[in-house]
C-alpha cells in the first residue's frame, strides 16, 4: 500500500516538472495586430462606467443576505410572541374602544 | 530609455477614449497571459485564448479601479478564462487508456526509477510526459482539472486559488481534495498492470 502511495507521489512529481517545463510560444505582430483590430471593433465601450442605476442594484445584491436574515429573525420573534391580528384587536377594544373605532373608521382594520 | 507610462497612466487613456493605448498593455503583458494560457489550453488553441483574455480585460477595464495591481487584475482574468475554455470544451472521458503507447509506459517506469535531479527533469521535458499529463487531465472535469493544476502542479494555496477561480474558500479546499483523488486514481490506473501491452 505505502509503495503503492510512494510510486503515484513519484509519478506526480514527474507530472509537476512537466506542468513547470512548459515553455512559451512567441507571439508574432500578427497576433497583436488581430486583437487590436477586436479591440476597435469594440470600439471606445470602456468609457461608459458603471451607471448609478448599475451601483444601485450591486448594492441591493450585497445587503441581500442581510435583510433575508434579518426577515426570517423577525419571523421566529413574531412566532414566538405568539402575535396574533385578531387578539392584537381584541386587547385593543377591551383596553380602548374609542381607538377601535377611530382604526375601523380610517379603515386599517 | 525613455520613461514608460504606468498601468494606470495608460487605463486613464484608454478609458477617456483613447483605445489605440491599449496596445502598450498589451504588448507589456502578453508574456505574462501567455505563459498563464499555455500552461492550461492546448498550444493550438493558446492565441485564440490570450485573444480572449485582452478582450475580455478592454472591455472590463471600466470595473478595474485599481483594487489590485493590474497584472494580477490579468491573471486573474486569464485564469477564468482558461477555466471558461475547459467549461465550453468539457472533458474527454472517452480517452481510452490505448491511446498511450509503449513510450508512455518507459515514461512511467523510468519516473518510478531512482535518479538525479537533473536525469529527472531531463526526463519530465520530454513530449510523452506531456502527453500523460495531458491524458490525465483530459479525464477531469473543467472544475477539477483546474483546481488541480492550480493547487497541486502549480502550487498556489488554497486561498489564491479560490480568488483566481472566483470561489469560496471552503469549496476550494473540498474540490481540490477531491480533484487530487481522482488524479491519484487515473495514475494508478496508468501505472497498474492493466494497460500494459
Amino acid at each position: 500500500m505505502n509503495a503503492d502511495r510512494e510510486a503515484i507521489c513519484r509519478i506526480e512529481e514527474a507530472l509537476k516538472a512537466v506542468h513547470r517545463h512548459e515553455t512559451e510560444t512567441r507571439t508574432d505582430t500578427a497576433w497583436v495586430s488581430s486583437v487590436m483590430r477586436e479591440i476597435r471593433r469594440i470600439g471606445i465601450r470602456p468609457i461608459t462606467r458603471n451607471s448609478d442605476y448599475e451601483r444601485c442594484g450591486q448594492l441591493v445584491w450585497r445587503f441581500s443576505v442581510l435583510s433575508s436574515l434579518l426577515a426570517l429573525a423577525l419571523t421566529v420573534v413574531a412566532l414566538g410572541t405568539e402575535f396574533s391580528t385578531a387578539s392584537e384587536v381584541a386587547k385593543l377594544f377591551f383596553e380602548d374602544p374609542l381607538a377601535v373605532v377611530m382604526v375601523q373608521s380610517l379603515g386599517i382594520v | 530609455m525613455p520613461n514608460q507610462p504606468d498601468d494606470d497612466e495608460i487605463i486613464k487613456k484608454v478609458l477617456c477614449g483613447d483605445v489605440n493605448a491599449f496596445e502598450v498593455l498589451l504588448q507589456r503583458y502578453r508574456s505574462l497571459v501567455f505563459g498563464i494560457v499555455l500552461k492550461h489550453v492546448p498550444r493550438d488553441r493558446g492565441e485564440e485564448v490570450a485573444q480572449d483574455v485582452f478582450v475580455r480585460a478592454y472591455q472590463a477595464l471600466p470595473s478595474y479601479a485599481g483594487r489590485s495591481s493590474f497584472p494580477r487584475w490579468l491573471t486573474t482574468l486569464a485564469i477564468r478564462s482558461c477555466y471558461d475554455f475547459w467549461r465550453d470544451h468539457g472533458r474527454n472521458r472517452e480517452l481510452p487508456l490505448s491511446s498511450l503507447a509503449q513510450e508512455h509506459q518507459k515514461w512511467l517506469d523510468e519516473a518510478l526509477a531512482p535518479q538525479s535531479r537533473e536525469a529527472f527533469l531531463e526526463h519530465a521535458a520530454r513530449e510523452e510526459g506531456k502527453e500523460i499529463l495531458r491524458y490525465a487531465l483530459d479525464r477531469l472535469s473543467a472544475e477539477d482539472r483546474m483546481v488541480v493544476t492550480l493547487v497541486h502542479l502549480e502550487e498556489h494555496s488554497i486561498k489564491e486559488t479560490a480568488e483566481l477561480l472566483g470561489w469560496g474558500v471552503i469549496k476550494t479546499k473540498v474540490r481540490a481534495h477531491r480533484a487530487r483523488r481522482q488524479l491519484h486514481g487515473i495514475v494508478r490506473e496508468l501505472t497498474g498492470e492493466g494497460w500494459r501491452h
